[in-house]
Formats: C-alpha cells, structure tokens, sequence
C-alpha cells in the first residue's frame, strides 16, 4: 500500500500526499516557511470582514480582540492539528489556534487588526474550508452539561459497585463474627452514595412519570434501588447474610452505562429556535442611511440594496422598478418570478437580477416565513408523537409485574413473612423491562447508523417503527423529483457552433438566471467570448454591442407558462440565429424509485405549487399516475392534503413543503439550498437521491422484525424467570445476575441481525 | 486483624481519590477531546540552531 511521503499514512495509488496539510508541511521543509500572505480577499470573505458580520461571530468578551470559533472541513491527519495550531507562526496576527480534531472545531484568537474575514481567508490558502460558528445556543450548552453530569454518575457508578462486589467477596467466602460484620457495614456505607447521588436521575424520571400518572421503566428501577437497600439494610441490621448492596449498585451502573451509550449514538437535535436565523446568519445588508447590518438588526420602512443571489430576509415591496426572483423554495414554482415595482416579495425569495432596490414592511422576525417557520418549530416536539411498540409493551409489562408482586407479598405475607417481600423483590429484578428498554433502541440506534453509512440522517430512531405502518409516499416535485435546475434539451439548428457557443457563453457569463447556469453547466467544455457591457433585462434575456454586431439571447415572445419547456432565442443583429430549449431536468433514478414502490403495492402521489401542465408532463416521465398528481398546492394546501392523507411519508424540499413535512406521519428531507431549516424533518438525505427513500423502508422492515423477536424473547424470559422467582428458585442476588444476562443475550442477537 | 483493617481504610481512601479525581476531570473537560492529543504530541520538536 503505498504511503503519504509526510506522515506515512496509507494512500490511494497515484496519490504522493494524504490531505493538503503534509504537501504543504513538505513543501516548506524545502523551500522554508512562507508567510501566509494578504491575498485578495474573495466575495465570501469580503462579506465578513464588515465590522456587523465580524462582531455577530466573535465570542470575545474584550471586542477588540478577536475570539473565533471555526468549523473546518477537510482534516486527515496529524499533520492537519500541526497545521492550524501553528497558525500564530504563519500568521503574525493570530495570538493562538486550538484544534479539536474529533469535532473539527478550531478555536482562534487574532488581534484586533485581523478581521474575520481575513483569517478565514488565509486558513483557506492553507487549502481548508473554514465555516465562522456562532455562540454554542442554550439547547447545546444544556445537553454538554448533562453529558458531563452523565458521566460522572457513570464513573462513580462503576467505582462503587467495583468496591462494594471487592468488599462483598469476604461475605461469599463464608467469613462471620466482628471482621465479616464490619466488612458488612462497609458494604452499606459505600452503597449510599449509589442511593443519594447515582440514582437521582431515575427518581427525577420516576417523579416526572407520576406527576403525569404514568408507569415508566424508570419506576421500576427505583424501586428496584430502594427495595434493594431497604431489604439489604433489615438483613444487615437483623444480622442475616441476604445482602444485595453489591449487586444493586452493579445493576444501576450497568443500566446508566447503555442508557449513555444510547445517547450517543442518538443523533444530534437540531435546535428549532434557530432554524429561522440559520438562513440569514451569514448575511449582511445594504441599508440607506444605515449602512452595513445583519437580518435581525433590519426594521421596518427601511431601503435595503440587494447584491444579486442574496436572500430576502423581510416581507417588502419592490422600489426598483423591476426586478428577478428566485421563489422555487417558497412556492415550488420552477422558473423566476418577475417582480415590478410595488409588489410584494416574501421573505426567503432569492435576488435573480444583477441588483434591486427594496422596501421593509417589517422587521424580519415578523415575516410569514418566520412565523410559520417559528409556528413549526413549536409545533414539532408535540406533534407526531406516536407512543412505539416498545413503549407500550414495557409500560404493560411494568404494570404486570408492579400488580404481580404486590398480589404476590398481600397474599402470602402472613405465611412467608420476609421471604415474600425477597420474592416480590427478585421478580421486579428480573422481570424488570430493561432488556426490552435496551434492545429495541439498540436495534433502532444500530439501523440509524446504517442509515448514517447510506448517507441519510434520523432525527429519531422512532421513524422505523413509523414507517411500518406506511403504505402511501407522496413526493414533492419542484427540486424532489426533478433538480430544480434547467436542463438544455434541445437546439435548433441541432448542432451549434463552436463560436455561436463562444458568443452565447460570453453573453451569459455574469447571470445566475436558471438559463445561464444551464448553459454553463452543459457546455462546460467550451471557452466565453470576453464580451464587455453586458446589458441583463429582467425577465427579458441578456445583450451586449461587440466587434460590430449585436448580440441577443432573450426568452421567445409568447411563452406558454403552462408547458414545461422553455425556449431562448439567440440573435445577431436582429436575425435569430440559434433556438435553445430548456426543460426542467427530472432525477434519472426518479422513474425506478417509483416503479419501485408501485411494484411493493404502495400508493404515489406527487404534490408541487407549480403549473398543472408541467406537472403532467413530469408525472408521465417518472411514471406517477395522473389521478394522483396534485398542482398548483401552496404550502398551506399542501399541509392540509398531506395531513388528510396520514399515515404517509411525505418527501420534500422546499421551504414551501415545511408545513407539509410537519404534519407527515413520517417527513423526509432531500437536499436542498436551505438544509438547516430541513433538518428539522424526520430524515434527511444531504445527498439527493431519491433511492434513499425506497431504502429506508427495507431497513425499517430489517429493524422491526429485530426487535420483535427481542420482544417474544423478553415475554418468554421474564415469564420463566418471574414464576421461579416467585416459586422462591431465584433470590434477588441472583436476579441481579440473571437480569443482565438477558440484556447480554438480546444485545448480542440485535448485533448480529443488523450488523 | 489490625493489618486488615488498615489495608481496606487505605484502598478506600484511594478509590475515593480516584473517584475524586475522575469527577474533576469529567468536570473540567478533561474528557472533551481524546483525539487530538494523541495528534499533538507526534509534532516535532523546534530544532534548536
């Protein structure tokens, strides 16, 4: 296997260097340290050396001085925390760099004549991409500080229960008289840290369930502690050998151990309250007599100069007198909108033109997209919520054996005396739901990782069970089934020249209108003409006075908008020249996925804001049944359908589909421009294909019939194990044993099954 | 008997040190990153002229 020529690492063949940290790190051991240099900073970084952008993002309490935290795509290796933390070396205005190379987090501080900007830019030369972080919001803060919390219980668990089983071994080996009690006696004073401080999370849970009149498995585990210690304690001080102080403590750290693995192997939650500013954070605008400033500093009846791509950030009226649109995202419309002067754009909507002028009608935190953004985020903790099979079965199970033993100690009390309440306590040992508690998140947790290797996202494992009661999969088209980009289709004459090519390119290089792209897109391989003065027309089409001629290239005069072909005119001089069509390009593996679907007898349906024409046409290509082609849906009806239509999987992309995705039994996310805003849905593919939607439902199937036959084996187990407990064959030492072993055996089958 | 009791007094006065000293470090972030410092330390040193 050959070797990076820095570090040694294993290569590719072919490859000299394993990342662009030890090509960089070799070349200076031979022509010496360069300096980074103050390169010409690009649009991107321009934009955060701008005092407003630079304070938004530094986490400094001195504001002179700088405090950034960077996220940074691209590390390998060694070489690569070699690198950043030398920043102060080749950088003289950086006073420190830290690297975290688990999390990717690099924090830096610089002085005061390094801006943001700057700094991301030269960490860039270095052949990095740096992403500037915000402050950590208050959900993160929270969850670190109960990850630490967690495992400190954790180690002090497992140190306690490690000494008290050391310190019971005396008692096993049959030792009595003065020493035996005394080693007792520590046993019980080692324990009540266990029972004070270990245990506070399940009597916290075990209270929050009975202030809901819930039964829950945590009850059972602190009854479990108590009855252990209670029971412990009597023998202790009656001066019998029926303590369980060690095995109790074991128990409760074993239960803490995979309840913390389960957590983190649990994804990430995205923090609704920013799903709003995630689209605008990184944005600054132009405003009259006002200056430079970030989305939430904007009011109302302000003029703000919009750069051509920025997004909107308040609902306002058009001052230019017009302008182009991008509003794929907000309405599922494919192609841009033409605004005059006026009219009302929505927040979200992307500048197509090359400049506008707009006025605020209020600050942006009130804008529909806000609110109906801010409404979802509210609305989605709650909503949805299923109570899994899983649950249900432990929550009966714990209600079983909770009335079982009660019944048991009331009716043989007076003849058992203490033995019925040692009997009562190893039933609720062994019979308590924590194999099913374990194995079915196991199973769900082991299936999101799979998913993870496939390239989607969960936002919870509870999505598996959802989706096997799911027979109808409704898709979203504008930018779901199709890219939402214009393919070149077709040309007239079929063939265009190299230098028609040259020229068109040439016309088109500054647009960012869905024509240009495409034409960039498709003849990538061919050189633009250097044409200067360039004159953009909105809605019109691009022209420019070069080397004599007059060139052209505008949308043909009656465009039908309810056909899904659009067409462009190329002119010289008046004289039409070339035609070119574009169509909306439709995802190549769209027509097997549906196929897919409809050969495993589930329902399709097809839901877009856009034309009903267009729509057809799509639905004819993929193969999607006309009856159940839904058009011209705003976001608001769309929700309405997909909520009439539950249980269903809705897939989507848009902004426009939010609402939808919200109210879906199970919602699913493909790629799109805004990816923080879909995170917030059940499953999220940051890579758009649409096999991904077919492929969860086959692990779905995978994992439910895992965890049903942990289920069976859960019945069965407990059942043999309670009625020995009960018949008094098992003692609660040994359901201590027997519990675990359970677990053991249900963890290592879901392993096995799913690995 | 004397040695006996004395030996456990010792071992649990460690454990309770070690406990002690396993929570200030889950406190103070000692376990944040296990990875990069096992990066860090194959840097090489400055050569010294």
């Amino acid at each position: 296997m050959p070797q990076c020529l820095y570090c040694f690492s294993e290569v590719r063949s072919g490859i000299s260097f394993c990342c662009q940290s030890c090509e960089l790190l070799s070349k200076w051991i031979t022509v010496g340290e360069p300096p980074l240099k103050n390169a010409p900073l690009s649009a991107k970084w321009q934009k955060f050396n701008e005092a407003a952008l630079t304070q938004a993002f530094n986490l400094s309490v001195c504001p002179i001085y700088g405090k950034y935290r960077l996220y940074i795509e691209g590390l390998q290796c060694s070489s690569c925390v070699h690198l950043l933390e030398d920043l102060p070396r080749y950088c003289a205005d950086v006073i420190s760099a830290r690297l975290n190379f688990s999390t990717c987090i690099l924090d830096v501080e610089t002085k005061p004549s390094l801006a943001l900007g700057s700094l991301c830019s030269r960490i860039e030369q270095m052949g990095y991409d740096p992403v500037p972080l915000k402050q950590n919001s208050d959900l993160e803060a929270a969850q670190n500080a109960e990850n630490k919390s967690d495992l400190k219980r954790i180690g002090v668990a497992g140190a306690l229960a490690g000494n008290l089983m050391l310190l019971a071994v005396p008692s096993y080996a049959g030792l009595s008289g003065p020493l035996g009690q005394l080693f007792q006696w520590l046993t019980f004073l080692v324990f009540l840290p266990v029972l004070f401080y270990v245990g506070l999370p399940f009597y916290r849970k075990a209270y929050a369930s009975l202030l809901v009149r819930r039964i829950n498995v945590d009850m059972m585990i602190a009854v479990a502690l108590w009855a252990g210690f209670g029971s412990s304690t009597y023998a202790l001080v009656l001066g019998t050998e029926n303590l369980y102080f060690d095995s109790t403590a074991g128990f409760i750290f074993l239960i803490l151990l995979t309840r913390y693995l389960l957590k983190h192997h649990q994804n990430s939650i995205v923090n609704s309250k920013n799903i709003f500013t995630g689209l605008f954070e990184n944005e600054i605008y132009e405003v009259e007599d006002a200056g430079l400033l970030t989305f939430d500093q904007l009011k109302e009846n302000q003029l703000l100069h919009l750069k051509q791509n920025q997004l909107l950030p308040c609902d306002s009226l058009l001052t230019s007198v017009v302008a182009e649109f991008d509003v794929s995202f907000l309405t599922g419309e494919a192609y841009p909108q033409k605004k005059h002067r006026n009219d009302r754009i929505a927040a979200g909507s992307r500048l197509l033109s090359a400049s506008a002028s707009i006025t605020t009608l209020g600050a942006a935190e009130l804008s529909e997209l806000a609110v109906s953004l801010g409404r979802i985020a509210l609305a989605k903790p709650g909503e949805n919520k299923i109570q899994t099979q899983t649950d249900i079965f432990s929550h009966r199970l714990t209600l079983a054996v909770f009335a079982t033993a009660g019944l048991f100690f009331l009716a043989t009390y007076s003849e058992l005396g203490f033995e019925a309440f040692r009997r009562c306590l190893a039933l609720i040992t062994i019979a308590c739901p924590c194999a099913i508690a374990f194995a079915a998140p196991l199973a769900q947790n082991l299936g999101l990782r799979t998913a993870f290797k496939e390239g989607f996202f969960l936002k919870s494992a509870e999505v598996f069970e959802k989706l096997g009661k799911i027979r109808r999969v409704i898709f979203d088209k504008t930018g779901t089934l199709t890219s939402s980009h214009l393919k070149l289709v077709q040309t007239f004459p079929p063939e265009i020249s190299d230098e028609n090519k040259a020229l068109i390119l040439g016309l088109e290089k500054h647009s960012l209108h869905p024509v240009a792209l495409s034409l960039k897109s498709s003849w990538s391989g061919s050189d633009a003409e250097n044409i200067p003065d360039i004159t953009e027309t909105t809605g019109q089409g691009v022209s420019a006075d070069y080397l004599g001629h007059h060139y052209s290239l505008s949308k043909a005069s009656g465009f039908d908008q309810s056909v899904n072909t659009i067409q462009a005119d190329f002119s010289i001089d008046g004289k039409k020249t070339a035609y070119l069509y574009f169509e909306e390009s439709i995802l190549p593996e769209a027509e097997t996925v549906i196929n897919d679907f409809y050969r495993k007898n589930f329902e399709v349906m097809m839901l877009t804001g856009d034309r009903r024409g267009r729509a057809i046409e799509v639905s004819k290509k993929i193969g999607i049944r006309p009856a159940f082609v839904f058009a011209d849906q705003s976001s608001e009806s769309k929700m309405q359908l997909v909520t009439a239509q539950n249980p269903c999987l809705f897939v989507g992309d848009g902004l426009n589909d939010l609402a939808a995705l919200n109210k879906a039994y199970v919602s699913f996310a493909i790629k799109g421009p805004f990816e923080s805003t879909l995170q917030v849905s059940d499953v999220y593919a940051p890579k758009k294909d649409l096999r991904a939607v077919f492929e969860i439902f086959r692990l779905a199937k995978k994992i439910q019939t895992t965890v049903q036959f942990n289920l069976l084996f859960a019945v069965l187990y407990n059942s043999v194990g309670g009625i020995l407990a009960l018949s008094g064959y098992i003692n609660p030492l040994m359901a201590a044993v027997l519990m675990p072993v359970s677990s053991l055996l249900l963890t290592l089958h879901t392993v096995w099954r799913l690995k | 008997m004397n040695t006996i009791i004395f030996m456990v007094a010792v071992a649990l006065l460690l454990s309770f040190g070690f406990v002690l000293s396993y929570v200030w470090a889950a406190t103070n972030e000692q376990f944040d990153d296990l990875e990069t410092p096992a990066h860090r330390m194959l840097k090489n040193d400055e050569i010294k002229k």
